[in-house]
């Protein structure tokens, strides 16, 4: 069953076509990764999708819901969640702070409830951290919780990151590049972790990523673009002999003759 | 404790759940001992400047906290004086009582809040603060302006005070130390809110929008519900208090209500340290209290708070309450080296 479907769609920032006839899909439980050179129109695609951006034409629908046109809050709540390649938590927070307010959207609370301070309200917050305990656990940031997420070394902070929007409890998952600025060992913790919330939740995730390696071994399937046009979709074994894609990436060889 | 997820220590969220269930005990333990003071304080120019305090510390916390959500509030004058305006009008001209006219203007100046928070809210920074200073002053000219109704540049005058309590007919507003016992409840009630709404999950959700609000977006939060949330409850706390100035000091005029009135606001949240709830209430205190000691050299007053702002950016740019963290952290690296010593 499709999850995600792109449909023709188009982003024009005046003239320029960031993102042009975008024909995509993602299934249940699919990882799937979105490579191309710098400039293609990755983050642009994922910003329409999260409705951070309107398609200039064309149709974005979950779970044969449309999305275009929701606003961002909107689209979390349709079961989508992402991260940021920048700003993926909040600096001043604790690191246990910063995933309770990722469970935002299953916190019912009412302004009255919050001023009272009820019992039951109590009650609902200790439910609640103990869920936070559950994800920070699963992302091996247990230990953590108290640390101010600003002072966390770069590999933490983005694990940090995924771990906020997985407490949304999202049904498709984003994820801009997520081992930016990774050493290897590091990376190659985030590849298991993504791996396992595949696994483990369940979750499709879109991947947008300049590591190759780690893509082409994540991924079972793969989309190129390039200057905002899909220019290649498959396997990892396909994708690495596409005469297009070679070329996006290292350039026409020239002809001696 | 039952909680063992967290490992051999607890949580600082657990322990702050278990200080949150105590907090309206607490709350009524302070109120009740302010409430006694006259008992023992009966200089009616004591009770005066406490009174003062106490009415400019509901101003300054609630703009602390418009300032907490990460908008650059330059308009707290505006919303007081909307608050007092109302007030004296709805009892001079219609001649309502004072227990319903307060409330009232409460809801007037929140409503204001919402109609000017929906479009401004967006604004960041800088932007903000010149659309609400802007409006400050605008309604500040309307004041002036429309004479007939706001009385002009010289204001509103002989504001009655406050009619006796409907059911206690022996608490009239003629002593000073009635007035005391009202400015304590009402600052009471208002910092009981605030404190819950920064302390509950709603402040969690203030904080994270202002920490990131792209991302607190992304995680399903309706960011503008709760900037103007904030700025409407904030702005119709601080009108009541606004109104409970202009029936404590019988007489209303423009000036009250100009920039003048944020800025000091500013410099009292400031100094006292702004990341702390109780950071403006020390910083209002303290400077309140030196402004009537140095009363003879008045001219000057705004000139020292601006000195005193200037060092304490400089050394100590979490405001006046920090020196308490700053000594605890003293004691507490003492007590550990001995600890080390000890094993």
């Amino acid at each position: 069953m499709a999850h995600l479907v792109l449909d023709n769609v188009s982003k024009n920032f005046g003239g320029l076509a960031a993102v042009s006839d975008l024909n995509m899909e993602i299934n249940d439980r699919e990882i799937v990764g979105l490579i191309g050179p710098n400039g293609a129109g990755k983050t642009t695609t994922f910003n329409l999708i999260t409705g951070e951006l309107k398609p200039s034409s064309g149709e974005i629908s979950f779970e044969s819901k449309k999305l275009n046109g929701m606003r961002p809050h909107r689209v979390a709540k349709a079961g989508i969640s992402r991260t940021y390649q920048l700003t993926t938590l909040f600096p001043g927070y604790t690191v246990m702070e910063n995933v309770l307010v990722g469970f935002h959207l299953e916190t019912k609370f009412s302004f009255v409830e919050a001023l009272l301070n009820l019992r039951s309200n109590r009650r609902k917050e200790r439910r609640l951290f103990d869920r936070a305990m559950e994800v920070l656990d699963f992302m091996g940031l247990s230990k953590l919780v108290d640390e101010q997420a600003e002072n966390l070394p770069h590999g933490l902070q983005r694990k940090l990151g995924v771990a906020i929007s997985l407490a949304c409890g999202p049904r498709l998952l984003l994820l801009d590049e997520p081992l930016t600025g990774m050493n290897p060992t590091e990376a190659a913790d985030m590849i298991n972790t993504i791996r396992q919330i595949n696994e483990r939740y369940g979750t499709a995730i879109l991947i947008v990523e300049h590591n190759l390696k780690a893509v082409m071994a994540l991924c079972r399937r793969i989309v190129v673009i390039n200057f905002g046009m899909k220019i290649a979709q498959g396997s990892p074994e396909e994708i690495q002999n596409d005469e297009q894609v070679i070329e996006a990436y290292i350039g026409r060889q020239i002809d001696a003759s | 404790m039952a909680e063992s997820t967290g490992g051999a220590k607890e949580a600082k969220f657990l322990q702050e759940i278990n200080v949150q269930a105590r907090s309206p005990i607490h709350f009524g333990v302070i109120c009740l001992i302010l409430c006694l003071v006259p008992l023992v304080v009966s200089n009616e120019y004591y009770l005066h400047v406490l009174i003062s305090i106490f009415y400019h510390i509901i101003y300054a916390s609630t703009y602390r906290f418009i300032l907490r959500t990460g908008q650059f509030h330059f308009g707290a004058h505006a919303f007081i004086g909307i608050g007092a305006y109302s007030s004296a009008l709805l009892v001079t001209k219609l001649g309502l009582s004072f227990w319903l006219a307060m409330p009232i203007a409460g809801l007037i100046s929140a409503t204001c809040a919402i109609l000017v928070g929906y479009p401004t809210l967006r604004l960041k920074g800088i932007y903000f603060a010149i659309i609400t200073w802007g409006l400050g002053d605008t309604l500040r000219f309307l004041y002036i302006r429309f004479e007939s109704l706001f009385g002009g540049a010289l204001g509103i005058f002989s504001i009655p005070e406050p009619d006796s309590f409907p059911f206690f007919s022996n608490i009239d507003f003629s002593q000073k130390s009635h007035f005391y016992v009202l400015s304590v409840l009402l600052m009471m009630f208002t910092l009981y809110i605030l404190y819950r709404m920064e302390k509950s999950r709603l402040g969690l959700i203030f904080g994270a929008v202002r920490e990131g609000d792209k991302l607190a977006r992304s995680l399903g939060i309706n960011i503008m519900n709760y900037k103007v949330l904030a700025f409407a409850v904030c702005s119709g706390l601080a009108a009541m208090a606004g109104s409970f100035y202009a029936h404590y000091t019988y007489y209303i005029s423009p000036k009250d209500f100009s920039i003048l009135l944020t800025i000091y606001l500013a410099i009292y949240t400031i100094v006292g340290g702004k990341e702390n709830f109780y950071g403006c209430i020390i910083g209002t205190s303290i400077l309140m209290l030196a402004g009537e000691i140095f009363a003879g050299y008045a001219h000057y007053q705004l000139l020292m708070y601006s000195g005193l702002l200037i060092l304490i950016i400089l050394f100590l740019p979490n405001g006046l309450v920090s020196i308490y963290d700053i000594i605890g952290r003293l004691f507490s690296s003492s007590a550990k080296s001995t600890a080390l010593k000890d094993a």
